[in-house]
């Protein structure tokens, strides 16, 4: 789709003024001025007579890598043919492209074009950060040789080009033990007997077992009897990954950082790790274009979350309290539940407790919304304000936190120069803690 | 526009300004104030030359023409500035070749009419009616380029 318009120059209404304007200033003056607009009101009306409008012309846009990685640049071509059978004088082609896609080079261009002939134009872009960014449209600017007629014309001409994350971090230390497992094999070490490493216990030779796990040193301390050795199963399990981009999650830090694309590169990583380990990976995303992905596995259920979370901008009315109740509509059997959230306001943690409370198993990677707080100052009476402030804040979160453990979930506040491996490296100690305490409870 | 003061000494002041507005707008990238400044400038130029210099119909006429020139490929220059630019040398010869056939006949035209106009009815015409001959010297132009051009379409 093409909007056209033309119009005339702007040349026209100057002269016009200058012939009526330097008339009457010479009739005031009675000096020769008056003589001066008769060649401008001459040459308005031979250009107005001999200038023909301008012929047509035509744009495409060639792109060199629709799909880049961050920092990554690409070359975006310009294609522009005269396909009328009178030359054009000026030729102005202008190219919209998104601020995070940073050029390096004008994406403006000038010049005169023959009949028939194309030219290509060239810029570069350069993906600052990730996320599906559209090029367009092209506004033109073209104009015969006198510069009167001039046409104007914004191609609704769109590209995209999807920018992936650069490098995810590859988590090692991160396991989730949720109770719940599924029957295909994974590397969750279930509660019951199957194939695995670590050893379940040891039961009498049945007809039809293999040998090789036949346990010799135990068998001869019997008189007549084979003992075989049981594993623990190593299975996999249903996950869901929430990630809250709502407009009020989205901080800024001083640094320019944004706690949702901090989040959304967590929530890459996490869903790398948990398919690597064979289970299966859903998504549901809190903000603007909200996406919900149903579990699924393997590397095209990975590009599937990484194209949806890159899509995930700040913002939109979706709120977090139906999050509850559709995990328990939708996915009632899901063995964890991941929820990447600053955990801001009541909100948030009021549909984190029903969650956790709905017997899911959840884990909170929560940012720490304290340090990407913009507030900077320098000077020193504002500073001790500033660190009392953050002190009482870091105190209420923390005590919101602790409401929140009690309620079964485990939580890991995510400091922001942390690693994401370091953080949630922490997450296997929590969970040995969190199990003793459910058994503690569940005793008692 | 610094220049200018050499022919205007007493009006330097106005140049000065002029210049500075120039300067501000080109820092500040407003293209309107930029463009009012230097069309202002060539209305005070033309002023001035016909008030302090006392130049005569011809010349007036020549310097006319010549500031139209001027103030368009100034303002085609700076057009084409914003972006980068491929074929320069043809966007000005164009532009150039598009004067052959209309600032120049419109600079002849205008002298030699006028030139005409003052020598065959200087016994005719008394001062008083100056206006109205201009008036009918300018129409008659028209009709004649009118004429010209219809029959250069229909060609």
């Amino acid at each position: 789709m093409t909007s056209i318009v033309r119009t005339t120059s702007v040349k026209v209404q100057v002269l016009a003024s200058f012939v009526a304007v330097s008339f009457v200033v010479g009739l005031i003056f009675r000096n020769v001025l008056i003589f001066a607009g008769i060649p401008a009101l001459i040459y308005l009306g031979l250009i107005s007579l001999q200038s023909q409008p301008p012929g047509e012309i035509t744009i495409s846009r060639l792109i060199e890598k629709a799909q880049l990685f961050e920092d990554d640049t690409s070359k975006i071509c310009i294609r522009t043919t005269n396909t009328s059978k009178r030359p054009i004088a000026l030729v102005t082609v202008e190219d919209t492209v998104s601020q995070e896609l940073e050029n390096n080079s004008p994406t403006a261009f000038s010049f005169s074009l023959k009949p028939g002939e194309s030219r290509d134009n060239y810029y570069s872009i350069r993906a600052s950060t990730f996320g599906v960014f559209s090029i367009g449209p092209v506004r033109t600017r073209y104009e015969d040789s006198s510069g009167l007629n001039i046409v104007k014309a914004n191609i609704k001409d769109y590209s995209t080009v999807v920018v992936l994350p650069k490098t995810t971090e590859r988590l090692t230390h991160f396991k989730i033990r949720p109770r719940k497992t599924k029957p295909w094999p994974g590397e969750i070490v279930a509660r019951n007997v199957g194939l695995g490493m670590d050893n379940y216990s040891i039961r009498q030779y049945v007809p039809g077992d293999t040998f090789r796990r036949i346990n010799w040193r135990a068998s001869a301390k019997t008189e007549d009897n084979l003992l075989l050795n049981e594993q623990t199963a190593e299975l996999g399990a249903d996950t869901i990954i929430i990630i809250d981009a709502r407009p009020a999650s989205n901080l800024i830090s001083s640094g320019g950082e944004s706690l949702v694309k901090h989040s959304l590169r967590a929530a890459i990583s996490i869903s790398d790790k948990l398919l690597r380990d064979r289970n299966r990976v859903g998504l549901v995303t809190v903000g603007l274009d909200s996406d919900r992905i149903p579990p699924g596995y393997g590397r095209r259920q990975y590009n599937r979350l990484v194209l949806s979370l890159i899509r995930v901008k700040a913002g939109g009315v979706f709120t977090f309290e139906n999050i509850p109740s559709y995990l328990k509509y939708f996915y009632p059997h899901l063995a964890q539940v991941i929820l990447i959230s600053p955990l801001l306001d009541t909100e948030a943690f009021n549909a984190s407790g029903e969650i956790a409370r709905s017997g899911y198993e959840l884990l909170i990677l929560s940012p720490n919304p304290v340090d990407f707080s913009p507030v900077r100052t320098r000077n020193r009476e504002n500073e001790r304000t500033l660190k009392i402030s953050r002190d009482l804040a870091l105190l209420a979160r923390n005590t919101n936190l602790d409401h929140l453990r009690r309620a079964g979930a485990l939580i890991l506040d995510w400091r922001k120069d942390d690693p994401l491996d370091f953080a949630l490296s922490r997450n296997i100690r929590a969970q040995a803690r969190h199990t003793e305490l459910a058994m503690r409870r569940r005793i008692s | 526009m610094l220049s200018s003061s050499l022919f205007f000494p007493s009006f330097y002041w106005v140049f000065i300004l002029f210049a500075i507005i120039d300067g501000l707008s080109t820092r500040y990238k407003s293209e309107l104030s930029l463009s009012l400044d230097r069309i202002f400038f060539a209305f005070i130029i033309l002023l001035l030359s016909a008030e302090s210099l006392g130049l005569d119909v011809l010349l007036m006429i020549l310097e006319t023409a010549a500031l139209i020139a001027l103030l368009d490929i100034s303002f085609l220059l700076r057009q084409i500035r914003q972006h980068s630019q491929h074929d320069l040398s043809t966007i000005l010869s164009s532009r150039f070749r598009s004067y052959l056939y209309t600032l120049l006949p419109a600079a002849l035209l205008s002298s030699g009419l006028t030139y005409l106009g003052a020598s065959s009815l200087s016994f005719a015409v008394n001062s008083q009616y100056a206006i109205l001959e201009l008036g009918l010297a300018s129409a008659a132009v028209f009709v004649i380029i009118l004429g010209v051009a219809r029959k250069e379409t229909l060609k």
